[in-house]
């Protein structure tokens, strides 16, 4: 039995790496992008105090993964959430698209046919979308540190207070651990949940739908602070240390997201949508899906 | 050619994903409507037995969901435009091919004819899914707030003096927001087509159908980043003018030049090399 699941899960890993090729290609271009984005935004800032500066390696990851400021709503004020954030999120929802709902039928049905445990077909597709957000994340941070390598400044070391000025977060708040749980733990989890909603959902509708529903939850993270609400997680400017230190936000009343408690959510959350796939997939008519 | 655009229109209408797309559409407009229109409503009793005076009361024209860029409706409705325009019939060439319905088809009539019909069709069908919502909302909003003409002086709107027709949305809000729903329609319409012509060309439904929405992206992340977001589509689209001052026709109406353009050059090649009989 565990042999049958290590090769069906051998499967969708090796389908991970062959039909993401050259939307990879995609993500290194996207976070190239970005790196462009933030010389730019350093250079200006920087020409205007004649000096010269360019972004570190971990500049450019603390602005990549900063997401956005907490949004109170107001007529005057723009809602308009930061591309590098929400592209990021909406990017991986495009590799993740339509394959479980693909690999009902053709060879992925066969599977289901000869399989003894319908959930070990599950299994599989939770691993294809675990190792495309991991791959995801893998060549955007290896396009950042090749930027960074060829700007001459591949090191670890924030540019603390100026960068405050940039980008708006005191990186000097936030501890090392922290750090590394805002820009590498917590945005792999939180884009690995979402897939698994992504993938959850588009095996009871068309897949199109549930991308357009990631759109929308993805958005309204933005829009609110709520635990409810995943993509706080995965922006340091929702960070519980970072909101605390905003007096205007603490006059309101607004706390921010613990790390400590993200972490936990989202464990758990993994687990249960996993279970709650493999459940609901015992009932699930796969001929008539492969038919329709 | 006129029977194949009667078929389409057929098969248009009794395609699911359409309603469903249009019930998408039109829950998050009615529930825009619910949440950020009706409630200003109780501001109008302030009005009444007294007229104009000092104050002006809120119209509909800057409350609409395309009439502001605050609320998380009004983002969440242009954002996923591009998907709604593509939903309904944005993969219907690609299963047609992949089913060979077309076989069939080209038993009965002219091949060219049938990807014309095709491309006039997607192009309504697109148009039409995104115009309905903002229909309702505008009916809905116009019958709760009242049609007066905005104030500048009042600063409630999100139109300014250098932006894109501040004139006219002035001095005929009406005809400013009906160009505006020709804009919207002309590029929902597109994009479907964008959606079905690459139906032609990709091997996933998915990734056809996605395909507008992906290069909205792009374009997003390319124009954002040389703050030239004027040429973003998810931009300009609002009529609220997102992009402020910097929103400019002849920029909306090259790009649409431009799509309509990739959109028939595709469909052609796809028409050429379409071997199918």
């Amino acid at each position: 039995m565990t042999r049958e699941l290590m090769l069906i899960v051998k499967r969708d890993i090796k389908n991970s790496f062959s039909l993401n090729k050259y939307k990879l290609l995609g993500t290194a271009l996207i976070f190239l992008v970005f790196c462009f984005m933030l010389y730019y935004r350093f250079m200006g800032t920087w020409e205007l105090q004649g000096k010269e500066y360019a972004p570190s390696f971990a500049d450019l990851l603390l602005y990549i993964f900063s997401g956005m400021k907490v949004y109170i709503p107001a007529q005057s004020l723009k809602f308009e959430i930061p591309i590098t954030w929400l592209s990021i999120q909406l990017y991986i929802a495009f590799l993740i698209g339509n394959y479980a709902n693909r690999d009902m039928s053709g060879q992925g049905l066969q599977i289901l046919l000869r399989t003894t445990r319908k959930s070990f077909w599950f299994i599989g597709k939770v691993a294809y979308c675990f190792v495309s957000v991991a791959l995801f994340y893998l060549t955007g941070y290896a396009a950042v540190f090749v930027y960074s390598v060829l700007a001459g400044t591949p090191s670890l070391s924030l540019s603390g207070e100026i960068y405050m000025y940039v980008v708006g977060i005191n990186s000097s708040l936030l501890s090392a651990s922290e750090l590394t749980a805002g820009l590498i733990l917590l945005p792999i989890l939180t884009s690995f949940l979402l897939s698994l909603f992504q993938l959850l959902i588009s095996l009871w509708v068309k897949p199109v739908f549930s991308y357009i529903f990631v759109v929308a939850y993805t958005s309204a993270s933005a829009y609110y602070v709520s635990y409810f609400l995943i993509g706080n997680y995965s922006m340091l400017f929702r960070n519980e240390t970072v909101v605390s230190s905003d007096i205007f936000l603490s006059i309101k009343g607004i706390s921010g997201i613990d790390q400590r408690i993200a972490l936990a959510v989202l464990l758990a959350a993994i687990l249960l949508s996993v279970v709650l796939g493999c459940i609901s997939l015992k009932k699930y008519d796969f001929l008539e899906k492969a038919i329709t | 050619m006129k029977k194949y655009l009667k078929l389409e229109c057929k098969r248009i209408a009794h395609e699911k994903r359409l309603w469903i797309a249009l019930a998408v559409g039109l829950f998050v407009s009615v529930l825009h409507w619910a949440l950020y229109v009706l409630p200003i409503r109780k501001y109008l009793s302030e009005f009444e037995g007294k007229g104009i005076g000092t104050i002006y009361p809120h119209t509909w024209y800057e409350k609409w969901i395309g009439g502001e860029w605050w609320t998380l409706l009004s983002y969440v409705f242009f954002i996923i435009l591009p998907l709604l325009a593509a939903v309904p019939w944005g993969s219907s060439l690609h299963s047609d091919r992949k089913s060979g319905y077309t076989k069939n088809l080209f038993l009965k009539g002219k091949k060219s004819y049938y990807y014309i019909s095709k491309y006039i069709c997607s192009f309504l069908c697109g148009g039409v899914t995104v115009i309905t919502p903002l229909i309702v909302n505008i009916l809905l909003s116009a019958a709760t707030l009242p049609s007066l003409t905005p104030q500048a002086v009042t600063g409630t709107s999100t139109i300014f003096a250098n932006c894109m027709w501040s004139k006219l949305f002035y001095t005929s809000p009406n005809l400013y927001v009906l160009f505006y729903l020709v804009i919207i329609f002309t590029y929902s319409g597109l994009f479907s087509v964008l959606a079905t012509a690459m139906g032609a060309i990709t091997e996933s439904g998915f990734v056809a159908l996605v395909f507008p929405f992906i290069v909205n992206l792009f374009a997003y992340i390319i124009f954002n980043s040389a703050e030239s977001a004027k040429f973003v589509p998810f931009m300009f689209l609002t009529p609220a003018q997102r992009s402020g001052e910097a929103t400019d026709f002849t920029v909306i109406a090259t790009e649409a030049l431009v799509l309509f353009v990739i959109t028939a050059l595709l469909m052609t090649v796809s028409c050429k090399k379409d071997e199918t009989l």
